[in-house]
């Protein structure tokens, strides 16, 4: 069924739209991850312009999120202060993020640089994961438990304005959740996903936030961030197309559903090589375009 | 009443003489695009009292576009390179009863708009001849652009119609439709209708409001989405 796109300026099947919300939902209900790595590029592959396809998943996210921080809070497993901590740093990160983004596009390189952003952080984040799931499978043959001490962490003891989070059970820096927010901000705004994958781990080992606290958290942070970006990108580019986050997000729900269903079923080591085999097949596409030579040359921009 | 019907001979004379070379229709004046638009067909049709060969021009609003060429930088392919055309149709597609080139001289079709290449010499940016082959070529796989004009359909001797098809992707704004009536290379008549392709709808709300109040629909949208993970919420409780 042909939609036309007010905003894209373009006509789309409203079902293969559907479908890429249902499958994007599956897999963050299957993992417990945002899924943005996923829409974002199958968005660009299909020809909707960047600015458009970042400003629809912001709010794709929003709802996303905003399912997600409802049935963490209820069971209290956000830490408000600390996500907000982090709001701090992310509106600036989007700032930043929303200049970059309009210098990049105004050289003609959004594009490319959306495609190697993904390709080095979802290469980076698949064989990390591969490391960590053989690191983990050695570990817990030989009885050992990974400890969260690392530089980073340390270095952020020694930072001034230390806060304790009582919700977390954390004393740290209050420039750690700010400059972690911050670097979501500028991944929401320029790349269109919450970036889950980075802000996580970064959570557990630079912040030491134990692993039941961190997904409510930075929910929550990602829920305002994800917000404000995309009221912040309608209103410089007004890149926001309802109807297509309509259909991604009524896609996506239907997807979050069934993937719950399949996490009963698809769990552990499975589920996390998986994930990481999606990563990194994300990235080798993404990759594919910046290394072989593109079918044309040539590109064609139309000014509004 | 003498001096009244020198008054509107010249107009009747004008008029006749007007009507009697030839004379051109489109089939509607408005396409709306919806929500649910797939593209659309327009047919001109038209009467020729003249002998002579016929080209017919559809061309879109005037827009402003950047070709940009990818080259390779340390082994990843990137832009490297763009030119800016100004003012060039957003559209352009063109039928002919014969070959353009056969039908009258290079100059003569250049004057009267019946060739692409007169529009893509207003540009700016990179001195690379391949630009405008490439705009010309992306634009006709969007189905924007005719490189061979399609044919015109004789209903009768005098009865022309001939079909254009605007693709999804067409650009709102006025399109004119021009009909050029050539004998052995010079144009004897020549007759123009505009009609408009305007956005109509859901599609063409949104759009407007997206640009006229662009933080309340911002706003607007963030506020479906929380709807739409709370919703999500709680069939998620129910399962």
């Amino acid at each position: 069924m042909p939609v036309y796109l007010p905003i894209a300026e373009m006509t789309v099947n409203a079902f293969g739209i559907i479908s890429l919300g249902m499958i994007v939902g599956f897999f963050s209900g299957l993992f417990g991850v945002g899924g943005g790595f996923l829409s974002m590029p199958f968005l660009m592959f299909v020809g909707i312009p960047p600015i458009v396809a970042v400003t629809t998943q912001n709010c794709q996210i929003v709802a996303s999120s905003a399912a997600g921080v409802i049935s963490q809070w209820k069971r209290r497993r956000i830490d408000v202060p600390m996500a907000l901590h982090m709001l701090a740093g992310g509106a600036g990160g989007i700032l930043v993020g929303i200049g970059i983004f309009s210098l990049l596009k105004l050289l003609g390189q959004i594009d490319f640089a959306i495609a190697a952003i993904y390709t080095l952080l979802l290469a980076s984040i698949g064989f990390s994961m591969l490391y960590g799931i053989a690191r983990g499978f050695i570990a817990r043959r030989q009885g050992k438990v990974n400890a969260g001490e690392n530089k980073i962490f340390n270095w952020l003891k020694t930072l001034p304005h230390q806060n304790h989070y009582t919700a977390a059970d954390v004393t740290i820096s209050i420039f750690g959740p700010m400059g972690i927010g911050f670097l979501s901000g500028l991944m929401i705004s320029i790349l269109g996903a919450g970036g889950g994958f980075l802000i996580v781990p970064a959570m557990i080992y630079f912040l030491g936030v134990p692993a039941l606290m961190v997904t409510g958290t930075s929910m929550l942070q990602l829920l305002f961030l994800s917000a404000l970006s995309c009221i912040l990108h309608s209103l410089t580019s007004q890149s926001m197309d309802l109807v297509l986050a309509m259909l991604l997000i009524a896609g996506s729900v239907v997807g979050t559903i069934i993937g719950l269903r399949a996490s009963k079923y698809i769990k552990g080591l499975p589920a996390h090589l998986l994930l990481a085999a999606l990563v990194l097949a994300v990235a080798a596409r993404m990759g594919y375009d910046l290394l072989v030579a593109p079918h044309d040359l040539f590109s064609l921009v139309v000014e509004d | 009443m003498r001096a009244r019907f020198f008054l509107i001979l010249p107009f009747v004379l004008f008029i006749s003489s007007h009507a009697q070379a030839m004379a051109i229709d489109v089939s509607s004046d408005i396409i709306k695009v919806t929500t649910g638009f797939n593209g659309a067909a327009i047919t001109v049709f038209g009467n020729q009292e003249k002998e002579g060969q016929l080209v017919i021009v559809v061309e879109g609003p005037p827009t402003n576009v950047t070709v940009r060429k990818k080259g390779q930088v340390m082994g990843l392919w990137t832009n490297t390179g763009s030119r800016r055309f100004v003012g060039i149709p957003a559209f352009y597609e063109m039928a002919a009863s014969g070959p353009v080139d056969q039908i009258a001289p290079e100059d003569t079709l250049r004057t009267n708009r019946i060739s692409l290449t007169g529009f893509l010499s207003s540009s700016s940016g990179d001195n690379d001849a391949d630009y405008a082959p490439a705009l010309v070529r992306i634009q006709n796989s969007h189905a924007l652009y005719t490189l061979k004009p399609v044919g015109i359909t004789y209903v009768s001797p005098q009865l022309f119609k001939a079909t254009f098809d605007l693709p999804p992707i067409v650009r709102p704004g006025a399109y004119m439709v021009s009909a050029y009536l050539f004998q052995n290379g010079a144009m004897v008549d020549k007759g123009q209708v505009p009609f408009e392709v305007v956005p109509e709808g859901l599609s063409a709300d949104l759009r407007r409001f997206a640009t006229h109040s662009s933080l309340l629909y911002g706003v607007a949208g963030v506020l479906m989405a929380l709807v739409a993970g709370w919703l999500a919420n709680v069939l998620l409780k129910r399962d």
